[in-house]
């Protein structure tokens, strides 16, 4: 939890300082991924994929949770940073209870995350670790080509 | 632009590296004394900064294995290795080479590939490419993280004398 923490919190200190133009700018008209459109799409995917890992381990641990259905929140770049810590904290009492796990007890813990895919607790967290740093890294190389362009 | 790689891939062995980097910029602030000073409590693979560092580079050459067997590549032994500290720089930048080779040689392994390809682990956990790489990052966060703490402690110790 604390390298996904970490990983949200470089994450917020980039995406709270892009202007509003840029944060909505369409970047890439072509591509077939509707969440890879601007930074605004891939930032209401980041904080909508973060509610699913977490909605899947309250599933096996059957804890209370809203469904998140398919639709993405629309979120305005001014909430983006809150809404991060919002995720974060609902990870974190989700894994209330849980900090003292072993390996081992994790390794049996198997969560659905799509159709005909599961994984174990640990395989889950390191997606949702890794999934927050392949969008930063996208960020970064969207900033980029606007200060190219600019 | 020029400095990102390219594809999924290119995006897993990008943030290896930089995870491998901030490991790194860690271990320069580590004395010698610090290097080898042993922390008891810990598991006996992570009793001292240099025994987690020896261990984490066995397992980045551990996780490349796995991949260059599940796609029929040349694969080197793996050795454990007791690596000085003048050195480690230097075998983490070697180990970090022989992952990028499996994704920028002649073999073109297809985005598709990375999540069909399944095996088995030492430890009986199935991985698929993506989510072994996706475990080899968190693997080098996770140490990071542990040698901070350790020089935390170390830091903690000496100011009570």
């Amino acid at each position: 939890m604390d390298e996904y923490e970490r990983a949200a919190i470089e994450l917020k200190s980039i995406v709270e300082n892009v202007g509003e133009d840029d944060y909505t700018r369409i970047v890439d008209t072509e591509t077939k991924d509707e969440d890879c459109r601007s930074i605004q799409t891939m930032m209401n995917h980041v904080v909508h994929a973060g509610y699913g890992y977490a909605n899947g381990i309250r599933r096996k641990f059957s804890i209370p949770h809203e469904p998140l259905g398919r639709e993405r929140k629309q979120i305005p770049p001014s909430e983006i940073g809150d809404e991060i810590d919002k995720v974060l904290a609902y990870t974190v009492e989700t894994l209330d209870g849980k900090w003292e796990m072993s390996y081992a007890e994790m390794e049996e813990i198997i969560i659905m995350r799509k159709e005909n895919f599961s994984e174990n607790i640990e395989q889950l967290l390191e997606h949702a670790i890794v999934h927050i740093l392949r969008h930063r890294r996208q960020i970064d190389k969207f900033l980029l080509k606007f200060g190219a362009e600019n | 632009m020029e400095e990102y790689r390219k594809g999924a891939t290119g995006a897993l062995l990008d943030e290896y590296e930089k995870a491998l980097f901030e490991l790194k910029s860690v271990l320069q602030t580590v004395g010698a004394g610090e290097y080898s000073q042993i922390v008891e409590g810990e598991s006996d693979h992570c009793r001292s900064i240099q025994i987690i560092m020896n261990h984490v580079v066995r397992a980045g050459y551990g996780y490349s294995k796995y991949i260059r067997d599940a796609l029929s590549m040349d694969v080197l032994p793996i050795e454990g290795k007791q690596i000085p500290q003048a050195e480690i720089g230097g075998e983490l930048d070697k180990m970090f080479a022989y992952t990028a080779a499996i994704f920028e040689g002649e073999r073109q392994i297809a985005d598709e590939e990375m999540e069909t390809i399944f095996f088995k682990t030492r430890w009986e956990v199935t991985y698929n490419i993506d989510q072994l790489f996706e475990h080899a990052i968190v693997h080098v966060l996770r140490h990071r993280r542990q040698i901070k703490k350790f020089l935390l402690k170390f830091q903690d110790s000496e100011n009570q004398f």
